[in-house]
């Protein structure tokens, strides 16, 4: 087995979570923080503790499902090196406002050339 | 729901700890010869309270109405956070705030309403919105579109009910 010190994995998930596109970044939840917490630090938005891995993240971009999907497969991939069968719960807490402005302009430009 | 079991619990901490430094204080102070701030007859005193005495009765009542209040804060249902959608069989989740915001923003763009507001809830199989806002009524397909869209994009499920209720401002004389 092996065995990787929780604030590594805890950061390790998060970057890898962080470089899929459409991740603007992780989000701390609503009400009680999610986050890993260690001493001299914490990583917010990755949950380890519990039966599932849990990672709340802000998108920027439109369709959600795309995103949603690769984040959880790049945090499935550090996970699975990791040696850790936990299976990851991904939560979409926030969309930035400027994904629905990009869409809606995306939209009208094709309009206007149908 | 998990915010206010914090709440309890941090409360319920606080209560433990005052007690225990209530004890200390009271262990001391009778070390040294001068109770505070118990007095040492307390259990007579206490023993002389009949339970007749309004003050008994006062305080069995506040006991009751704070239980009854935390059973009725429990089991009042909650509205959902967040909600579920499904990828490739597997479960992912958006939050409620954050579908409602967007719902009525799309609302307000695609369907050209104003003061739109929207309320989402639902499950993996189903999503329900509703949608209020003030615009003349032959906006209501166009705001219905774009909700629809905005959801779908957000991850709903394929079967979403949309109920518009759009009024028109009233006019000043």
């Amino acid at each position: 087995m092996i065995i990787v010190r929780r604030e590594d994995l805890a950061l390790s998930v998060a970057d890898a979570v962080l470089a899929v596109p459409g991740v603007a970044a992780l989000h701390p939840g609503f009400g009680v923080e999610v986050a890993t917490l260690f001493s001299g630090g914490k990583v917010v938005g990755v949950r380890l503790s519990g039966e599932t891995v849990q990672i709340y993240l802000t998108a920027d971009r439109v369709p959600l499902q795309p995103v949603a999907q690769d984040a959880a497969a790049a945090a499935g991939r550090v996970l699975a090196a990791a040696g850790d069968p936990r299976p990851v719960e991904i939560v979409v807490a926030d969309v930035t406002a400027a994904a629905l402005t990009r869409r809606t302009t995306a939209r009208g430009t094709v309009g206007a050339h149908g | 729901m998990r915010t206010a079991n914090r709440i309890a619990s941090a409360l319920l901490a606080l209560v433990l700890i005052a007690g225990g430094l209530l004890v200390v204080v009271q262990t001391v102070s009778a070390l040294v010869g001068r109770p505070w701030p118990i007095p040492t007859n307390w259990r007579r005193e206490l023993g002389d309270v009949a339970l007749s005495e309004q003050r008994v009765l006062g305080i069995c009542i506040a006991i009751g109405v704070v239980g009854l209040i935390v059973l009725i804060a429990e089991l009042i249902p909650r509205r959902q956070a967040r909600l579920p959608a499904t990828m490739n069989g597997t479960t992912w989740w958006v939050s409620r705030r954050s579908a409602e915001r967007r719902s009525a923003r799309a609302a307000s763009l695609g369907g050209s309403v104003a003061h739109p507001r929207a309320d989402v809830w639902g499950n993996s199989q189903r999503w329900r919105v509703r949608v209020r806002a003030e615009a003349p009524p032959h906006r209501y397909e166009a705001v219905e579109r774009a909700v629809r869209e905005e959801l779908r994009a957000l991850g709903a499920p394929d079967e979403v009910t949309v109920a518009t209720s759009l009024k028109q401002r009233g006019r000043v004389a």
